[in-house]
């Protein structure tokens, strides 16, 4: 089985300088804990010093797609991932533009089934099982059959310890290629972004009264005060059980 | 000197007032038709105003999925960004997975002109593309807009890459001259406004001066369409087992809980998390892990269950997603009281064994 691994450099929090991703290292750690030949790509306009990283922990062979900057890197690696039977990425890129669409359209491109922030992946007869991480601590386990392109999720698999012996031996196996140029962005500095908000045109005085009563749409909440603790513990029951909050 | 005399010019206080077309009371002078009622119309619920009558002549469309049959603030903020941008002759149209319970005054209050509600199916990503992609053709909405998180973001990006559509992420500021996201490190960048936008929080304000017309469609079925991914089912772990930021219950203590031991069992007995106030864990009742609040952690629990808290703004800061608070104070002035959704007025420890044993009572009687 084939399986390619994609990385990008991230910026890193507090100094700023090209990082190693903890989603992209995720993604490799994982992938190298699967049978099957692994390979690293990575398509972009970064130097190798910033991919550097990724040598240190655990990557022996880095493909590198040279590309302008400002282009779309997609048919690049959509091309060069042809023959993969799996690939894996982070669920987004750590830095610059990082849109998390990378995986929906390289599963769309290779025609491949999609799992999208995945904790584990495991065989089971042909078919491949993911565990894939729902918000509030839910875990789905999906089936799909190869080829299939993986977003990882950053807890899914730690990857080795940064090692200067591995940067040695590492390499880089830099390709050119060319992609189709992004529409251009327009840069402004930081500010508080500006909220939509509707024109309104109600009198000063239910203002006033909205800003006292806390708006409508969220009455204000029931008060118990009779009845014993018993009685009280029953009501707050039955509000979970209402609205289905708890399971029994 | 002698008041009888003289002429005081006396006010009414009980003069009849009829209602002006601004909601408001007005009192006409000298006339003695109208209502002489206390009660101030003006000061009830005010009535919304439709947002536009119509003829319609573009759409918006919004998709979102409800937890529990009730949408999140994402989704509101992306309904009111719809609505805002729609503008006179801009329908509002809603395709909402799990709401085909909603009432048409709920849909209106959402400023949603025509709903298309449908059973959430669960883990259907073809079929809810192929109801998109029908949508799109039928009703070719200029926008399709997204909240970018959960369920909608990955619905989103899998439409765009199917649809092959312009599309913007993130989007953290919609203005006239184009959308705005954030670019690390460069403060925002601006782009075209995309066929397809996928909002970050805090885009729109969803509290509204309108309504929408609250129509429903159909609820429609979903396209039969092979999955190319199995769903073989998910499991919940229990709230107690998971971080406090992802639980989703949360029983949470303050300074009114005396009775530790007897809070820990309780939490255990409802599967909830735990959480502390921070004079709790000030106090060493509770690890510092557990405080919740602006120097502690800000949980996204559905439900949270503030036992003998009173509810300071620092506190307040972390709980501002959940959406179902329950407080239980002796104080019915407390600020938490404020917050909740359910208050109760009781002495915690009594109300904490209580609730345990009618719990663990309630959850034997399921298990039989
Ligand atoms: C810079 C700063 C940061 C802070 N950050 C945080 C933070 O992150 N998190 C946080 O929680 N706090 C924080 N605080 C502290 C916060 O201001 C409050 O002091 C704290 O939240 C109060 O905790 P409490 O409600 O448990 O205690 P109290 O204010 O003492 O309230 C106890 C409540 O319990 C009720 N009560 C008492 N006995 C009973 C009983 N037997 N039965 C039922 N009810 C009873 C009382 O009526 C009262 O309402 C911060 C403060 C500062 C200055």
């Amino acid at each position: 089985m084939k399986i390619a691994v994609l990385i990008a450099p991230a910026v890193h929090p507090v100094s700023g300088r090209p990082c190693a991703g903890e989603a992209d290292l995720a993604a490799l750690a994982l992938a190298q804990r699967l049978p099957g030949q692994v390979e690293v790509w990575y398509a972009g306009a970064a130097d190798d010093a910033a991919l550097a990283d990724y040598l240190a922990r655990g990557a022996d062979n880095i493909h590198s797609l040279s590309l302008r900057p400002d282009s779309d890197v997609l048919a690049a690696l959509g091309s060069a991932l042809q023959g993969f039977d799996m690939v894996l990425c982070g669920a987004r890129s750590g830095g610059g533009d990082g849109s998390g669409l990378l995986p929906y359209q390289l599963a769309e491109q290779l025609g491949a089934a999609l799992l999208p922030d995945v904790l584990d992946l495991s065989k089971s007869d042909r078919q491949w099982r993911a565990l894939q991480a729902l918000p509030k601590g839910v875990r789905r386990t999906l089936q799909a059959s190869l080829p299939l392109v993986a977003s990882v999720n950053p807890r899914a698999a730690t990857a080795p310890g940064w090692s200067y012996a591995r940067l040695q031996q590492g390499k880089i196996q830099r390709k050119a290629a060319t992609g189709a140029a992004l529409a251009p962005v327009v840069l402004e500095p930081a500010r508080r972004a500006r909220a939509l908000v509707a024109a309104s045109k109600v009198s000063g005085h239910a203002r006033m009264q909205g800003a006292i009563a806390g708006g409508d749409a969220k009455a204000a909440g029931v008060v118990v005060k009779q009845g014993d603790s018993v009685e009280k513990a029953q009501v707050v029951l039955d509000y979970l059980r209402q609205h289905q909050l708890v399971d029994f | 000197m002698d008041f009888s005399t003289q002429a005081i010019p006396r006010i009414d206080p009980r003069r009849p007032w009829v209602l002006g077309p601004s909601g408001l009371k007005r009192i006409v002078l000298g006339d003695d038709s109208g209502s002489r009622d206390a009660a101030m119309l003006a000061h009830g619920p005010a009535h919304k105003p439709l947002r536009s009558t119509g003829p319609f002549s573009q759409r918006l469309l919004v998709v979102a999925h409800a937890e529990r049959g009730q949408l999140d603030d994402a989704a509101r903020e992306a309904i009111a960004a719809a609505a805002i941008l729609a503008g006179k002759d801009g329908e509002v149209l809603a395709l909402l997975y799990g709401m085909e319970d909603a009432a048409p005054e709920a849909l209106a209050e959402l400023a949603v002109d025509r709903a298309l509600t449908v059973a959430d199916p669960g883990y259907a990503p073809e079929q809810k593309l192929a109801l998109l992609q029908q949508l799109l053709q039928q009703e070719s909405p200029h926008t399709v807009l997204f909240a970018d998180r959960g369920e909608d973001a990955d619905l989103g990006r899998r439409f765009v890459c199917r649809a092959r559509l312009s599309v913007v992420t993130d989007v953290v500021e919609i203005a006239a001259d184009g959308v705005r996201r954030r670019q690390p490190g460069a403060g925002f960048s601006v782009r075209e406004r995309g066929q397809v936008l996928l909002l970050a929080r805090g885009v729109a304000e969803a509290k509204l001066p309108f309504v929408g017309k609250g129509e429903r469609w159909q609820t429609a079925m979903l396209p039969a369409v092979r999955e190319q991914v199995q769903d073989l089912g998910s499991v919940a772990s229990p709230a107690s087992q998971l971080a406090l930021e992802e639980a989703d219950l949360i029983v949470s203590a303050g300074n009114g809980v005396s009775n530790v031991p007897g809070f820990l069992k309780l939490a255990e007995a409802l599967g909830a998390a735990v959480g502390a106030s921070r004079v709790a864990v000030d106090d060493g009742r509770f690890s510092r892990d557990k405080q919740v609040g602006a120097t502690g952690k800000t949980v996204q629990a559905s439900a949270y269950i503030a036992l003998g808290i009173s509810g300071a703004v620092q506190h307040l800061q972390g709980i501002k997603s959940c959406r179902h608070v329950i407080a239980v104070n002796l104080d019915a002035a407390a600020p938490m009281i404020k917050r909740a959704d359910l208050s109760i007025i009781d002495d915690c420890q009594s109300f904490i064994s209580a609730f345990e044993q009618l719990v663990r009572r309630e959850r034997k009687e399921k298990q039989q």
